[in-house]
Parts: structure tokens; sequence; C-alpha cells
């Protein structure tokens, strides 16, 4: 039952997939040539000072890569399902409810990491190129919440498609974007250093908040 | 059971949200604004006066007893900060004490450094430049590596991003040979070019011993400081200054302030009480005749005078009610049993700190539960499916309140 699911989460994200990957890749060259073009205009120092001192954050056009990924697999994973009430149709098979929206959204998470790791690996690697250690883990902390911001937004999404009623959509709406306001505050570096695994802690729960919502739809709550 | 925990994720999310947005919400609409008074030590009057700004009426200015005083009477009191102005009206004094006027002399002999909470925590890439103290040039400029501290100096040529192995070896040695215990602890120092000399780096060594490196014609100069090591040190503010009285104010946990001063680093402590340095403003003030030194936050304002071998002269305290306290301040904290801090003015990092009302919550999780059970009582609500309901509004209050209601409990298989 799971690989048939896989394989129909494959059939329906399989584009995102190519796409996002693609677009990672080109930013991240994009960010290589854009760090280069600096060095030679402003020598590498002067690069280094404006990193440290001025608190320039040269990896800042990926800040809302993670939401949008995470967005867009949700959109493409469950939208279908809700349009024409399909899903009532998924509600039929021979698994309970609660397990097939947590391998749904297992599935796209999942595919959602593999994309924030690509970012990481891909963002770790350029920057030491031209970057000692102190700022390329000042990069790693300064991202994280941006990652973090994807991973909720994902679920979050999935929550407000999975919503039958309007009214709930709007509320959950309007909570989902003051939350993920509150991961893309920083003005500068390492500035969620001391309290980011407390956001961590609220985002651990997450992944259960599709339930609730399915269970309205089946229950036929508009 | 998953799906019931599911609700009160979203609930709990409402909650954690309603509770960063709306005690600001609140705050926005409510909050009338004041600033923090300006105190100054008039050397004509041997007494304080103050400035206050506020929205509705602007800049306002007081004498120490609370008297208003005009802007131009303030201007006149203060010679040595309005003296341009004193000289266009033509009544610059001839002498002020036993200091003879003269607007060159009074400009070499201010100094002013503003130190606020936020440079306590704010975060910084450990990686410094070293800049060169006895340039061949006029102005400094910046050199063309940076060092970092491990268990020896390494300093790195940014154009390679690799490590410049002599020049280390040879601070590494001359650091060593001062006494320096690698890896250090602290880097203090004021990197820019926008001063007029370099006065390098104090550094505080693994015994807590404070070094002061500078390179001085591409030569290492490292000297082991007089200052005690079971200071404390908290932070060293490095200001160059023409004047070349002090290095700069270092700040020790417990909330003391020295002065590093020339005269091989003696400390000179700063005769204050009650300042903190996590939430208070802290200026000082160098003028020919006192030395000022101003802290304050929105509780209360401090200033303390004394001559200028440091000896106490006088002291002004003012008493502001802080927001919490007016009247608008209780309501806010009766209605909201807590709220979520994320930004403060008082450091540059984002935070997620939960501040109680202990008190006076208990006001609005009793008028919550009343609420709650006025409005379930026309309404079915079963409670033996929902009790925890009940549990998240008197833990929360009105947050909980608003939450439960927004979303409804299921129909429980």
């Amino acid at each position: 039952m799971f690989k048939s699911i896989i394989y129909k989460e494959w059939i329906k994200t399989r584009w995102v997939v190519i796409i996002s990957f693609l677009a990672v890749f080109i930013t991240l060259i994009y960010i290589q040539l854009e760090v280069r073009h600096y060095i030679e205009l402003m020598t590498a120092f002067a690069n280094w000072l404006y990193i440290v001192q001025r608190k320039m954050l040269y990896y800042e056009i990926f800040k809302y890569f993670p939401l949008i990924i995470g967005a867009v697999i949700s959109i493409l994973q469950f939208v279908p399902e809700m349009s024409k009430n399909r899903m009532r149709l998924s509600y039929h098979l021979p698994i309970s409810e609660k397990k097939l929206l947590l391998s749904m959204t297992f599935i796209g998470f999942s595919l959602l990491i593999v994309n924030l790791a690509i970012i990481i690996g891909g963002l770790v690697e350029i920057s030491y190129i031209y970057y000692p250690t102190e700022i390329v883990q000042s990069m790693l902390f300064t991202i994280f919440p941006w990652l973090l911001g994807g991973i909720a937004i994902y679920f979050l999404t999935s929550t407000i498609i999975l919503e039958p009623s309007w009214k709930y959509r709007i509320i959950l709406i309007i909570i989902a974007f003051a939350f993920l306001k509150l991961l893309f505050m920083e003005g500068g570096y390492n500035e969620y250093q001391f309290s980011i695994w407390k956001y961590v802690l609220i985002i651990v729960f997450f992944p259960l908040m599709v339930l609730f919502p399915g269970h309205r739809f089946r229950k036929g709550i508009n | 059971m998953l799906t019931k925990l599911s609700r009160y994720i979203i609930i709990l999310l409402i909650i954690i949200v309603a509770a960063v947005y709306l005690p600001n919400f609140y705050w926005m609409i409510f909050q009338k604004s004041v600033g923090s008074p300006s105190i100054y030590y008039s050397p004509l009057k041997d007494d304080f006066v103050y400035r206050q700004w506020n929205r509705l009426t602007g800049s306002k200015y007081y004498d120490s007893v609370g008297n208003t005083i005009t802007d131009r009477e303030f201007r006149i009191t203060l010679p040595f900060f309005y003296y341009n102005d004193l000289a266009k009206w033509g009544i610059l004094p001839d002498s002020v004490k036993a200091f003879e006027f003269d607007k060159k002399k009074v400009k070499a002999e201010m100094q002013m450094l503003r130190i606020n909470s936020k440079d306590f925590h704010d975060p910084l890439i450990q990686l410094w430049p070293l800049i060169e103290s006895q340039s061949k040039y006029s102005r400094l400029s910046m050199p063309d590596e940076f060092f970092r501290i491990t268990d020896r100096i390494e300093f790195i040529d940014p154009d390679s991003n690799k490590v410049i192995e002599d020049m280390s070896e040879m601070f590494t040695n001359a650091m060593k040979e001062a006494g320096f215990k690698f890896p250090d602890k602290f880097i203090f120092g004021n990197p820019t070019t926008r001063k007029s000399f370099d006065e390098g780096y104090f550094i505080v060594d693994n015994e807590n011993n404070t070094y002061h490196l500078k390179k001085i014609k591409g030569k290492p100069f490292c000297k082991k400081t007089s200052i005690p090591n079971d200071l404390d040190i908290k932070r060293i503010f490095i200001q160059e200054n023409s004047r070349k009285e002090f290095y700069g104010l270092l700040f020790t946990n417990s909330n003391d302030v020295y002065l590093i001063t020339y005269e091989n680093y003696k400390l000179i402590k700063l005769p204050i009480q009650n300042y903190d340095s996590d939430k208070m403003k802290f200026i000082f003030i160098a003028d020919p005749l006192f030395r000022t030194i101003n802290f304050s936050d929105n509780e209360k304002s401090i200033s303390v005078v004394t001559d200028k071998n440091y000896n106490f002269v006088d002291k002004f305290e003012i008493i502001s009610t802080p927001k919490e306290n007016t009247i608008a301040g209780k309501i806010e904290r009766s209605l909201f049993l807590f709220d979520i801090n994320t930004q403060s003015s008082n450091t540059q990092y984002i935070n997620f700190n939960i501040n109680i009302n202990y008190l006076f919550g208990l006001i609005g999780i009793a008028l919550s539960l009343i609420i709650f059970f006025i409005i379930k009582r026309k309404k079915q609500f079963n409670y033996k499916e929902n009790w925890f309901d009940i549990v998240i509004i008197t833990l929360t209050g009105v947050y909980g309140l608003v939450a439960v209601l927004i979303i409804k409990p299921g129909y429980w298989d």
C-alpha cells in the first residue's frame, strides 16, 4: 500500500522536484558568481569585512526558497486531492485516514528535506571556497530558521488545503503567516542562536496537524 | 486520540501566535511614547538640568527641581555642549570656574561614549583585522588579513582563504613570550579606520589575564596588562581618543565599570550603583571640568557627576513610571496571563521568552473561564471528551479561550 502511495505522490510532485533542483542549482551558481564579482570589485578583505562587520548575508537570495519549495510541494500533493472531492475516494482505501495522511505528508516532507539538504550542501561547498570556517558556520546558523520555515510551511499549507471549511482555512492562513514571520526576523547573522531550539520544539509537533482537518473532512463538515 | 492531539496542536499554535502579537497590538494602541530624559550637569549652576522628549509636547527643559526652563536658558547653562550657540548669541563666558574658555580647548577635552545594552548582546563573527598602529601615512588603513585565536593566533589571507604561516608564528611566539595562555576567552577591539589612531586589541587569555595586542610596523606588540584576573570581565569597549586618558571602558558581570587608563593600564572604578548593563543605556561624558555618567532604563534615569579625578560630586535621579505600571499596563497584565517576547531593544538576538504576569493574570483566567461557561451553557458541550479545553483556558487565559472557541472540537468517534 505504502509503495503505491509513494508512486502516486511521485506522479504529482515529480515536476517540482526537477524544477526546484534546477532552481537551487542555478541560484548556487549565481551566488558563486556574485561572490566572485564582489571580491574582484572590492578585494576579498573588504568582502570579508562587509560580511563580518556590516553583516551582509551573501546567501540571502535563498531566504524564501525553503518557504516556496515547502508550499509548492504541499499544493501539488493536496490540491488535486481536494478538487472535486477526490479525497473522499482515498478515504475509502483499505488504510485508515490517519495512516494515509501521515504517509502522504511523510513522502512530501522527505522530498522537502532532500531539497533543503541540497541547498545546505551547495552553500557549504561554495562558502568553503571563499570563506573561513567562522563565516561558513555563521551561514549555517543563519539559514537554519529559514529551513525550519520551509518545514513549517509544508505542514501548515497541507493543513490549510485539507481543511474543508473556508472559515477555518482563513483563520489558519492568518495564524500560519503570523507564525512563519517569526522565523524571518533576522537583521544579521546568528541571531536565532539562543532561541532556535524553542522554535524547533514547536515545529516538531506540526506533522500531526493534518489529522484534524482530515477528520473534519471525513465527517463531512463544510 | 491522535486526532484530538492534532486539534490541540492547532490550538497551541493559535495561543503562541496570539501571545506574540496581541500584547504588541495592545501597546500599539495604548502606549504613550515618552522618551527617557537626557540629564546634564551644569558647571555654572553646579546643578543638574534635563531635557525630556514627549510626542505631544516635543522637547521640554527642566532644572533639577522640575521647573520648566526655556531652550535658551538650558543651552546657556551648558556652555561646554552649546558653545557654538553661545558664540552665535555673543554670550560665550570668558571662564567657567578655573577653566578659561576657549572653543578649541573645549573641543579637545570633550569625550563621549554611548553603550547600549544591545552592544552586550550582539552576535559577532570572531574574525578580526589587526590595524597597523604606526602607519607611514596620516590616516589609518585596514590590513590585508584577519586573525582568529585558537590554540595559537592565526592570520588568514582572504585572497587565498589560507593561513599565513610566518606571520601567525611570529605573533604566536610574541604572545607566548608575553605569557599569553591559549586559547583566548574574549577579544575586544575597535576595528575601524574612522579614528585618529589605533590601540589594537585587549584579549583575555585562558587564565583570565588581559593582554594588549597591537601591530607596530608589521611586528607584534603584546603586553600583559595589570588588569586583575578575578574581575569577571563582561566586555571592554575601546575608544581611541586624542585625550589619551583611557583606552576604554571595562564592564564586569557584577555591573561595575572601570576606565582602563594610559597609566600602565591602571583601572579607575566609576562611582556608580544600581547600573544594569543588560537593561540600561550607558553614557559617559568627559568635559573640561567634570565627568558625567548617565544610565537609564524605562524605570529610572540616574546621573552621577565626578570631578576630573573621579571623586563623587553629585547625583541626580529621575523616576519614571514604566508602561507596565500605568493603568493600561495593569489592564494588559490582567488581560494577558503571559506574553511571548521575540525582539527587544536590549538585544540583537531574536528571543522566544515567555513572561508570565502571575497575580494579575489570574483575573484574566477567571474571566475567560466565566465567559467559556456562559457560552457553552447554551450549546451542547461534551465535557467528558473535551475536558482538556478547560485545562487549556486555565493555563493560558484569554488566548486559550479564543483558540478553543475558534477551533471547535470535532465529532469524535
